[in-house]
């Protein structure tokens, strides 16, 4: 019963990679590219979003045992997540999403005549390997997210099993053989978009930043990759330090940030530790010109529990935000199916991931037609290339295993997050651009930088 | 100077919470001699159910008032009948893994009740309204905890020294016995002191929960952190205990503002301003115990102890370790992989447990930190052995748990009791905020560990390196047997029923007990080897501080005295995933079937805790007595030789003479408990026998 279980899902700022379109629209099975889809507009039939929905009505007949978890009519995934360790409920979103996507894609008729058998297996944070193993049997992992996921990422290569997660949180994960992450969130990058937005608004900031993080292993790990990054953007982190899990002592240290003027404020943690830091902050009138925050900050609760004084708080986003459904069909589609299927889904931004990695699974196996094989899967999501869950999430190219250039900042406002940049009136040339509207997508030249003072590309995990 | 001032204010503030926690951690160890790990969670389950009132709709005042006079004492009543009472005269270590079931039963208990991701939160008193003095900032929220704390003082002064029951509390805390004797009830006096203890304990999760967030697992642990304050006042002493509570919460805020820079001579990847700073509690823990003066040697065996440690025999232990090598051969090759690597765990988790065999079953005394003596194993493993395994790692790793296990000794000698482990636990937690955080140790999370190799045999097979361990499991475990069975065995036995016997009869006391916490570190950071193994990664987090209770807890479950009873408990606490998988789905009347049974198989700790209270043996003990009743009634049914009556229930042969009156069937049964047969004792005249008996003598 870990409690640093609250080593939580600390996942680095932004997006899918790519910054050439040459491969949207490139005769893909089903993939139609990342096209402007945001303007409201209904979806067509047998549409999700952008992208043909890979589940229909079909026949078995033709349909062979084809490979490991594979019968003529059945195809067996698994997903593994951790709400049942010490922190309970930890990331039930990424089950309830992947639940929804599997019930409705069999309502529709499964993929090519097979339906989809989905097991979901709860890993408790220290169990990853066994569920991995335990996993080996089935045709491939979808949609899922371990704490510790390093801790089977080898099994999984050894036994052949194509990984198609939510995200990646560890190293040995994110490098992994055969595992293809919608957004992948490769370590030994870091997206510095934010910084440079931060830096252009408020000049005055970089310089005199403060970090703080949980003492854990993940957060240490998320925030040294984070100061190194931005200190090559200009930053310089004046105050640095450490706080326990759930501390009870904020106060003295909001005195150290507010002695040593710190401008701009960062924190690596769960969320809901921010909550008391802004109520500490409140009291001895520190307000810093700007504090930005990872995308695991975004859950809906933030907002309602933090103080006024947390407005103006920036959240990296990678997601299309469930407070403009309304302006993305997709979202609006993805939120229908929740509500219809389960209507006590945890709506979370790791839960939208999971269905993307769903939706590219099995647009991936309908690609494939009678013959499913785990090296036939490998294949087609290669093919793929340019990955945006039909319009759920900024672009990807799950195959490259590269980290996308496109983001959005969303702000705490009046108990809610509203978008911040870019803003489809003030930055309009920005939220339209033709990679994904809505976002910002600068060039990988300069939003992306490399993290080098840890040789992370060598601990992912290689066939043996 | 103005900075100064604000700490000083956050510091009482913090102590105050810290005096509210620790008094109810007193007042409860003081009447009942339990001191109580689940105060934290109680703690927790009064913070939601304050949430809940909130959320009904009540104002904040009536809320507090409901659960300070209703859910706090209706709790800590139920705690105390249904959990603690009896536990007066039982052993140490069964008192200690009763309130560690406690706690891990309303850990699992609160998010049944309180599903999660919901939008728990209790806001501060006062929010957001402050006072400004002498420059500082002062919020209304600090002043009130300082005010609640106050009135706790004042309040608990008032009960002991101006109430009836409240002068019979102060009573038992001096002499149980007498307070009896005097015909008053140390029952319902406890249960009243629980129930006190039980809504302060609610009243501290409210002031921790409104200045962090409400959320069960951190709000149990956050009271670890007044462990310290209520050592100060030697569980005993409540001003003495508010005294410690400030000097505590003043340490922590002034490290906390002024402990920034680490010094320049640190190498690269050692950090020591930080991670002091956030384990002040748990240091000061440490030194007050340290400080301590010596407590007298205890001259007698507890007065009527329940736990029984059962001499092994040889050839049982032999056979019993070859057909665990044996069965586990033969069931792994029908296990999955995934099952072959979680019993895998259980044998690694069951070779630490075994840590606690000779040191706790033999020796008596309670070690909370056995899961970090196989971290640092772990750790040696790690480094030395590569991913390769070098076998000669191995021993560089057993031999490091083993020298800081006489290091953690050595001041430790002198602790007794719940004393030393609060000691071990402090310890514990020094390692994971200290140690296991050093980038230059744990460069990432992880460390990568191989499995050991066996006379050049790989043991990369999952159903390999199972049967691999079950035959650790068996040789370790024979080592412990014939180490109770020779004079190293018999020195911790005098040891723990009589340490001053002990020293009468000059038995080097330090030396025992320095060696019997070396070898146990030594097992278990052997356990830490093979459990890295499993997962072929040493991972940093796995043996956080906590994690030692599961282990305490389920060894004792199993049986802390025999290592049989490691096995089950080694085993049993790794089933439990497997078990979960195994819930049936069915529907009970209009429930959903699974969730409901998933549940209460997430309560079966606190179910191993109660029935530890009733019997501290263990599993092990109590299948055995089972099984030997049944055998005997078998014997008795194929009509083979007749078994005296009073056989099945030898124990009863205890209170014979104190309690009850020899009669005849007693006699044949001291005599069948000594070993003497129908025969021999049928020529034997028990005083005042019939004239019949007399007859047959003669004849």
């Amino acid at each position: 019963v870990a409690v640093v279980a609250i080593a939580l899902t600390l996942v680095a700022g932004a997006c899918g990679s790519r910054a050439d379109t040459s491969s949207s629209g490139g005769g893909n099975a089903g993939v139609e590219g990342p096209a402007n889809n945001t303007d409201g507009a209904t979806v067509a039939d047998g549409k999700f979003g952008d992208i043909d929905i890979p589940c229909g009505p079909g026949s078995s007949s033709g349909n062979t045992a084809s490979d490991t978890g594979v019968t003529a009519d059945t195809i067996a995934i698994s997903t593994l997540a951790d709400p049942g360790g010490a922190k309970q409920g930890l990331n039930q979103g990424v089950f309830d999403s992947m639940q929804v996507f599997v019930e409705w894609c069999n309502d529709l008729g499964g993929i090519n005549g097979r339906k989809l058998e989905l097991s979901l297996r709860d890993a408790a944070l220290f169990q990853y390997k066994e569920k991995v193993v335990e996993s080996c049997d089935d045709f491939a992992m979808v949609g899922s997210l371990g704490v510790f996921d390093n801790l089977g990422a080898q099994d999984q290569v050894n036994c052949g099993l194509p990984n198609i997660p939510a995200e990646t949180v560890n190293p040995e994960q994110s490098g992994a053989d055969i595992t293809f992450a919608p957004t992948p969130n490769p370590p030994w990058t870091y997206p510095v978009t934010a910084a440079q937005y931060v830096k252009s608004n408020f000049p005055d900031a970089a310089p005199k930043a403060a970090m703080l993080y949980t003492n854990t292993s993940v957060t240490k790990m998320q925030s040294d990759r984070q100061i190194e990054a931005y200190q090559s953007q200009g930053f310089s982190f004046g105050y640095s330090s450490a706080v326990n899990i759930n501390e009870s002592a904020w106060g003295p240290l909001v005195v150290g940030m507010k002695n040593a003027g710190s401008r701009y404020m960062t924190l690596s943690s769960t969320w809901e530790e921010i909550v008391p830091l802004f109520e500490a902050m409140d009291q001895q009138d520190f307000k810093p010109d700007v504090v930005e925050l990872e995308a695991n900050f975004y859950n809906e609760n933030l907002p309602k529990q933090a103080p006024a004084s947390a407005d103006g708080t920036l959240v990296r986003l990678m997601t299309w935000p469930f407070e403009e459904a309304d302006q993305n069909p997709t979202m609006t589609q993805y939120l229908g199916l929740i509500d219809k299927y389960k209507s006590d889904a945890v709506r979370e931004y790791l839960g939208v991931k999971a269905f993307s990695a769903g939706l590219l699974f099995a647009t991936a196996v309908k690609a494939m037609g009678a013959d499913v094989t785990r090296a036939g899967l490998v294949e087609q999501i290669a093919r793929i290339g340019t990955w945006d869950g039909g319009g759920l999430h900024a672009p990807g190219e799950p195959a490259k295993n590269e980290r996308g250039t496109c983001m959005m900042l969303m702000k705490i406002e009046d108990g809610k997050f509203v978008r911040e940049y870019p803003k489809p009136d003030v930055d309009k040339e920005i939220y339209d651009n033709p990679i994904a509207k809505g976002y910002a997508c600068p060039d990988a030249s300069t939003a992306i930088v490399p993290i080098t003072s840890t040789d992370f590309r060598a601990l992912g995990a290689r066939k043996q | 100077v103005r900075d100064l001032l604000t700490f000083t204010v956050f510091g009482i503030a913090l102590g105050a919470v810290y005096a509210v926690a620790a008094s109810g951690l007193v007042l409860t160890y003081a009447t009942s001699g339990i001191f109580n790990f689940a105060h934290g969670a109680i703690g927790a389950f009064g913070a939601f159910a304050y949430w809940q009132l909130l959320h009904l709709g009540l104002p904040v005042v009536p809320s507090i008032i409901v659960v300070l006079v209703v859910v706090g004492p209706a709790m800590g009543a139920l705690v105390e009948r249904v959990f603690m009472r009896g536990l007066a005269d039982a052993a140490e270590i069964t008192r200690i893994v009763v309130s560690i079931a406690l706690l891990f039963g309303l850990m699992r208990l609160i998010p049944i009740i309180w599903a999660p991701n919901r939008n728990y939160k209790i806001d501060r008193f006062f929010i957001g309204d402050k006072i400004t003095l002498g420059g500082a900032s002062i919020g209304y929220h600090e002043l009130v905890t300082i005010a609640i704390a106050a009135l706790v003082a004042l309040a608990l002064r008032a009960l002991l020294y101006g109430t009836r029951s409240g002068i019979a509390m102060r009573a038992v805390v001096d002499s149980r016995t007498l307070v009896e004797l005097n015909g008053a009830r140390p029952n319902r006096i406890a249960q009243a002191s629980w129930g006190i203890g039980a809504s302060l304990a609610a009243l501290s999760g409210i002031l921790v929960a409104s200045v962090t967030s409400l959320e069960a697992v951190s709000l149990t642990f956050l009271v670890v952190n007044a462990y310290a304050a209520a050592v100060v006042g030697r569980l005993t002493n409540l001003p003495r205990t508010f005294v410690g509570a400030l000097i505590l919460g003043l340490a922590q805020s002034y490290a906390q503002g002024y402990l920034r820079d680490n010094p320049s001579w640190l190498p690269d990847g050692w950090d020591l301003a930080t991670n002091l700073r956030l384990a002040i509690p748990v240091l000061m823990l440490f030194v007050v115990l340290m400080l301590m003066p010596d407590a007298p040697l205890r001259p007698h065996g507890l007065t009527r102890s329940r736990e029984r440690v059962p001499r092994p025999s040889w050839t049982r232990s032999l056979w019993g370790a070859l057909a665990l090598v044996a069965a586990t051969f033969v069931l792994s090759g029908f296990m999955s992989g995934s099952n072959q690597l979680t019993w895998s765990k259980g044998l690694a988790y069951g070779v630490i447990m075994l840590s606690l065999v000779p040191l706790t079953g033999y020796g008596g005394q309670v070690s909370l930190a056995p899961l970090t003596f196989a971290g640092i194993g772990a750790y040696g493993w790690a480094t030395w052995g590569g991913t390769g395994g070098a076998p000669l790692a191995i021993v560089a790793a057993i031999a490091l748990a083993a020298v800081v296990g006489a290091l953690v000794a050595l001041p430790a000698l002198r602790l007794q009791g719940i004393y030393l482990a609060l000691a071990t636990l402090a310890f514990a937690y020094f390692v994971e905020k200290v140690v296991f955080t050093q980038r230059a140790l744990f460069p990432s999370a992880n460390k990568a560990a191989g499995r050991p190799t066996l006379f050049g045999l790989g043991l990369e097979s999952n159903r390999a390196y199972l049967v691999f361990l079950a035959a650790c499991f068996a040789v370790v475990g024979l080592g412990v047997v014939w180490l109770r069975l020779g004079s190293f065995g018999r020195r911790l036995q005098a040891m723990k029923d009589s340490p001053a016997a002990c020293a009468t009869l000059g038995i080097n006391l330090t030396r025992t007990k320095v060696g019997v916490f070396m070898l146990s570190a030594a097992i278990a950071g052997f356990g830490g080897v093979l459990l890295a193994g499993v997962t072929n990664t040493a991972q940093a987090d796995e043996y956080s501080a906590l994690q030692n209770l599961p282990i305490v807890l389920m060894a004792a479950a199993g049986g802390i005295a025999v290592v049989s009873g490691s096995l089950v408990g080694g085993l049993l606490l790794a089933s439990f995933t497997i078990m979960q998988t195994l819930v049936p789905d069915l529907g009970l009347f209009g429930f959903d079937g699974k969730t409901v049974l998933t549940n209460v198989l997430l309560l079966a700790p606190a179910i191993a805790g109660v029935s530890l209270g009733r019997d501290p043996n263990g599993m092990v003990a109590l299948i055995g007595e089972r099984v030997r009743v049944a055998n005997a009634r078998r014997i008795e049914q194929r009509g083979a030789p007749p078994t005296p009556e009073s056989l099945r229930h030898s124990l009863d042969i205890e209170p014979m003479g104190i309690d009850q009156p020899f009669t005849d069937d007693a006699l044949v049964a001291i005599d069948a408990a000594l070993g003497l047969d129908d025969e021999l004792a049928s020529l034997v005249v028990p005083v005042g026998a019939s004239a019949e008996g007399a007859d047959r003598v003669d004849a």
